[in-house]
């Protein structure tokens, strides 16, 4: 008796997360966060249903094929919603005003500005060639990226 | 013997069946085609609970195979699709 109660709990609270998720998704301003509505609601509604599901189960065949349900949701679910995020971020689909974090944006700028404040630090430009070779005007070059101020100051 | 609540399994498929219009609603009017693959998840999560609501209501546990293949399969259509946008969009910028 006790078993129906929470069984029965459980599935309409669950049912509730996805039609919440379809809330998100009609009302939500732009791509990214409907993503998040998607990948975090309609998938915890999920998840709980399926806990619903193992408990009013009565065989152990059924109860490894749910629990295999289980898993695989828990692994797929992750990487399906950063694979959304990722594309529509990179489809460069418009965001609205109130989402204002921007991550790669951020990090791009940071390093432009680190290296406009500090130009010896960019990479030298020039013709390929194998480390502490002699260029043909005398200077001894490393290939490590860094340049020669580079090494002056780690050493 | 456990009883399943056959009335909560019925409000249950209507609200999973809510998601799913709500779904079927913004892959018909979302702006860009990630709005459409945002969409096209929630169905799949949608029809997934669906399956397993309706193995409960019905006490069919043979449809709980049927939840195990299509989350499966559903994971690499989300995955096939979301690459698809960014490629699209990069063909786009490149032409």
């Amino acid at each position: 008796m006790i078993g129906t109660v929470v069984v029965g709990a459980l599935i309409i609270g669950g049912a509730s997360l996805v039609a919440l998720a379809g809330l998100g998704i009609l009302r939500l301003p732009d791509p990214l966060t409907r993503a998040s509505a998607v990948s975090k609601a309609a998938a915890l509604g999920m998840l709980v249903i399926i806990l619903a599901a193992i408990i009013d189960d009565r065989s152990p065949r059924t109860l490894v094929v749910l629990v295999l349900i289980l898993i695989a949701h828990l692994v797929t679910v992750p990487l399906a919603g950063l694979a959304l995020a990722r594309a529509a971020y990179r489809s460069g689909t418009a965001r609205s005003p109130v989402t204002t974090v921007d991550e790669p944006a951020d990090r791009n700028r940071l390093e432009a500005a680190t290296r406009t404040a500090r130009p010896e630090a960019r990479p030298e430009i020039g013709p390929d060639i194998g480390p502490d070779q002699v260029t043909p005007d005398g200077h001894q070059t490393s290939n490590d990226g860094e340049g020669d101020t580079g090494d002056q100051v780690t050493h | 013997m456990m009883q399943t609540p056959l009335i909560a399994i019925d409000i249950a498929l209507a609200l999973v069946v809510l998601g799913m219009l709500a779904a079927i609603v913004r892959a018909a009017i979302g702006p860009s085609a990630a709005d459409r693959v945002v969409a096209a998840e929630l169905g799949f999560i949608a029809a997934v609970s669906a399956i397993l609501l309706i193995a409960l209501r019905l006490d069919q546990p043979i449809l709980y195979d049927f939840a195990l293949v299509a989350v499966l399969i559903g994971f690499l259509t989300t995955i096939g699709l979301a690459r698809l946008v960014v490629k699209e969009q990069d063909q786009a910028e490149s032409q």
